[in-house]
């Protein structure tokens, strides 16, 4: 009795003193994110950041914190270039995955741990864009941008590399392989198909994403049938990937189109193509973005560093580090892109409003049909 | 239990009592307490409590936890019972194989896992470990056993053998004996190595997620969730605040059990056993920890030789070499190795100083304070890291505590998780030391110092190595708070396995897999050294 009498004491004084330490902070950040009617593409109010040949002589010796995602790798030397040219240090600071990065920012809206995002993508750019976290900047090197990327016309965030989500299969194993998504569900491709859960995976994200875009209302019934054909899902990327794919349990993954050429680079020994290649139909894009965060103490180093960020220098860096494609029209791709690389002449996307609003729904039930 | 040569520095012990406060208060209770205050509202409350998918969240979180602590229990029992009573070749090793699972990183352990699922084909089988409750409850079961192996191994020598012995001339049968006076005596052995375990069930986050999917919810995933891929951190904070009552409780409840121990020290040696330990039971234990505790590192090791032209060392050798072939320099394997020696190393050193400080207070303070200050000390082993990370972000913000972007929050943050065992294992070592040899130096005119010098540090000496190598270990494949953190972009081992598991190739995989049994290696050597001083104290955690 005596041990119940103390525990509840204690249980009451943790309450008692997370509660006060609590109250006495009131200068919370929390963005409640307005939920209204209007696209969250829509022109917010904030102004312009411009930036002034003035501004940007004054910048040298400054040092900014540049905010991605853990997978980054930043290209060797580029940041060093940044600096001998502009005279600012570039600090790269990781988070976890893109949506752990995308609530941090959501959660430090306005007094930002950094002074630039890149990698926030097009599944997650509402949450960020409804929660003011961005101030607006067209960088100089805007025009030389795919347009079709541009999501955010008043520059909130700039595009700066884009990749698409597709089927990988393994080269020889299938007589004929599915051409569609629609085909996983045929009988001759079951237990043949892995996939990621789209709440722990961006691919696993992004094939949830064709689906919808593909079937429309329908694609509650294609998952029901991909289910009965046995479909495999993993938490992860790399789950799904290595351990169901790469033994050949699976011959069918969802992956990236540049998976391929990474097959090609990485593979030991060297191989004369890639082993496996990509389903070009139905493929999701997904855009990666980077911009200024609001509340930055140095705007003007930030606007230098997404123009960097966009230029053609950094962009033809960025293909072989981190596998996506660049966003700058004007860069070129390395070679072995060229030679593997195949064309999605129709990757499928939907509005980042869209879903936005519906991520939550889709997931809630994407779970209900496919895992319980 | 006071001693009188501590009462001659009260202005140091008041310094030391604040700053420990200050420590805990800047560095784990603002922050958790600013980002858990986002759910205080009755409204988030009933909204989180009639989502359906959080209610079986939380039903699945107390089952499997229930139920991984109890087999943790049961199948730790059987294992000590073996250690204790017999002696035989490779003992030591063995029992050394069954605390490695505790302190290896979840990455690891999982990937483990799920390939020994796919080499004995249990994909499909109602043995699959991949995404079913069994896979989590197995891997559990696979952490959480060495804590109560742990415990048992230093608590059961020092029960009454002459009762058993008495029992048996009487008459009692061998279950008899067992249950009626083996087992009481072992009560809070269990109890304190059985609330630990279901702390550490209920509140682990890696293995849910990758055995799991998330198909297997439960209240530390779902905060993940809510918090990082939705946004919606009232619900995560609701969660949040239940999971840390659950923790308080756990926590306290070991505590009690621990405290009422520690009195007992006499370690005996050479006694009679009632029943000794047939042959077959030790073979059979020893075949068990092999398949179960062994058998994953061997297919780990496997794997990380395994290249398309046969075994070999070659993924090593691109790890240490990395410059002879051009495009794997861009990982930075052997930088990640010395940066996670030395991040480690800076959360071990601040584990060990705001650890020892705990453990004089402790030590120093009458009983009802320091078994407050012992729940205290362990809850940030118990809270949740999402909303830890997060709230170090939004409370170290401003004015004096602008700390949240300065590198040294993260090995503080790792730092952290081993105060509390530093603090626990080391005041178990002071408490020990009779306070009577203390009085006598102190009364020989000897000043405190010389009093620590010569008595008291010896005797802790080993424990504080014990409790730093333990920090040291927690830090080296942490998986919590800080993966929450924004922080410099730094290769460590954990990150730079993750990377390469990111990217496909069939070389990239077996450098990851390479750098785990890397990592496992070095855990294995820290925990070596723990273990042969760990040995002497008893009941450390």
């Amino acid at each position: 009795m005596k041990f119940i009498y103390n525990l509840l004491k204690i249980t009451v004084l943790a309450s008692v003193i997370v509660f006060s330490l609590a109250s006495c902070s009131n200068d919370s950040d929390e963005a409640t994110g307005d939920q209204n009617n209007q696209s969250c593409l829509d022109d917010s109010g904030l102004s312009e950041f411009a930036l002034t040949d003035e501004a940007k002589n004054s910048v040298r010796g400054e040092s900014i914190d540049l905010v991605v995602y853990d997978a980054f790798l930043a290209p060797e030397g580029a940041f060093e270039r940044f600096k001998d040219e502009t005279g600012i240090t570039v600090n790269i600071l990781t988070t976890a995955d893109t949506g752990t990065m995308v609530s941090q920012a959501v959660l430090t809206s306005g007094n930002p741990v950094g002074d630039v995002m890149f990698g926030i993508d097009n599944t997650f750019l509402c949450k960020a864009l409804n929660n003011d976290v961005f101030l607006p900047y067209i960088p100089s090197t805007w025009d030389e941008l795919s347009d079709s990327l541009k999501l955010d016309k008043i520059g909130r965030v700039t595009p700066v590399d884009y990749g698409d989500i597709c089927l990988n299969y393994w080269k020889g194993h299938f007589e004929a392989p599915p051409s569609t998504i629609a085909d996983l569900t045929d009988s001759r491709f079951s237990s043949e198909f892995v996939t990621q859960n789209p709440e722990t995976s961006a691919p696993g994200m992004g094939f949830l994403l064709s689906s919808i875009a593909v079937f429309g209302d329908d694609w509650e019934n294609f998952w029901t049938e991909l289910r009965a054909n046995d479909v495999a899902i993993r938490s992860g990327w790399s789950e799904a990937y290595y351990e169901d794919f790469y033994s050949k349990e699976r011959n069918i993954v969802t992956s990236y189109a540049t998976s391929p050429v990474a097959e090609y680079i990485f593979a030991d020994p060297p191989v004369e193509s890639p082993p496996t290649a990509i389903i070009p139909d139905s493929c999701f894009r997904s855009v990666e973005f980077t911009g200024i965060l609001r509340g930055t103490n140095s705007p003007a180093a930030s606007a230098l560093l997404v123009d960097f960020l966009t230029s053609v220098y950094f962009q033809e860096l960025i293909p072989e580090t981190n596998f996506v494609l660049p966003a700058n029209e004007n860069a070129e791709l390395p070679e072995v892109f060229n030679l593997f690389l195949e064309e999605i002449p129709n990757a499928v996307t939907i509005s980042p409003d869209l879903i936005d609003t519906n991520r939550n729904i889709w997931t809630e039930r994407w779970t209900e049909l496919v895992l319980r | 239990m006071k001693s009188r040569v501590f009462t001659r520095s009260n202005r140091a012990n008041a310094i030391a009592t604040l700053a420990l406060l200050a420590f805990y208060l800047i560095f784990f209770f603002y922050p958790i307490g600013k980002i858990l205050s986002i759910g205080f509202s009755l409204s988030s409350f009933e909204q989180t409590f009639t989502s359906v998918s959080v209610r079986k969240a939380l039903w699945f979180t107390i089952w499997q936890a229930t139920v991984s602590a109890a087999l943790s229990v049961a199948i730790g029992l059987c294992i000590s019972s073996v250690f204790v009573k017999s002696e035989f070749r490779f003992k030591r090793l063995l029992e050394g194989l069954t605390f490695i699972p505790f302190v290896m990183p979840t990455v690891v352990v999982a990937s483990a896992f799920i390939s020994v699922n796919e080499l004995l084909k249990l994909d499909g089988t109602p043995l699959n470990l991949q995404g079913s409750a069994l896979g989590i409850i197995v891997a559990h079961i696979f952490f959480n056993t060495s804590i109560v192996v742990r415990t048992l191994t230093s608590t059961w020598p020092m029960i009454d053998f002459e009762s058993e012995q008495a029992a048996q001339t009487l008459g009692a049968s061998k279950l008899r004996i067992f249950f009626q006076i083996t087992l009481p005596q072992l009560k809070s052995g269990l109890m304190s190595a059985g609330s630990l375990a279901f702390l550490f069930t209920f509140t682990s986050f890696g293995v849910i997620l990758i055995l799991g999917g998330l198909g297997k919810a439960t209240i530390e995933t779902e905060i993940w969730r809510y918090a990082t891929q939705r946004t919606e951190f009232e619900t995560a904070a609701v969660l949040g605040i239940v999971q840390l009552l659950v923790v308080v409780a756990m926590l306290t409840l070991n505590n009690k059990f621990l405290t009422t121990d520690s009195r007992n020290t006499n370690l005996r040696s050479n006694v009679q056993y009632a029943h000794p330990v047939s042959k077959f039971r030790k073979s059979a234990n020893s075949l068990f920890i092999l398949m179960f505790f062994g058998f994953p590192f061997l297919v780990l090791l496997e794997r990380s030789l395994s290249t398309p032209t046969g075994h070999s060392f070659l993924y090593y050798k691109q790890i240490f070499w990395e410059n002879s072939n051009e495009r794997f320099a861009i990982f930075g394997t052997r930088k990640a190795i010395l940066n996670s020696l030395i991040w480690g190393s800076l959360a071990m050193v601040i584990a060990t100083v705001v650890g020892l400080i705990a453990a004089y207070l402790l030590t120093s303070k009458s009983k009802s304070i320091s078994q407050y200050a012992g729940v205290f000390l362990l809850l940030p082993l118990g809270a949740s890291g999402v909303l830890l990370g997060f709230g170090i972000l939004v409370s170290l913000n401003t004015g004096l505590f602008d700390f949240r972007s300065e590198w040294w929050i993260v090995p503080v943050a790792q730092g952290l998780l081993g105060v509390g065992i530093v603090a626990r294992i080391s005041s178990n070592a002071i408490k020990k030391i009779d306070p009577t040899i203390r009085h006598a130096a102190s009364t020989l005119g000897a000043s405190s110092l010389l009093i620590w010098r010569k008595i008291d540090y010896p005797i802790i000496a080993k424990a504080v190595i014990a409790g730093s190598a333990f920090s040291f270990a927690l830090a080296l494949g942490e998986f919590g708070a800080t993966s929450f953190l924004v922080r410099p972009q730094r290769p460590t081992i954990p990150t730079t396995i993750f990377n390469l598991l990111g990217r496909p190739g069939s070389s990239t995989f077996g450098q990851a897999m390479a750098l785990s049994v890397i990592l496992a290696v070095i855990t294995w050597f820290v925990v070596s050294l723990l273990d042969r001083s760990g040995s002497l104290s008893t009941n450390d955690f």
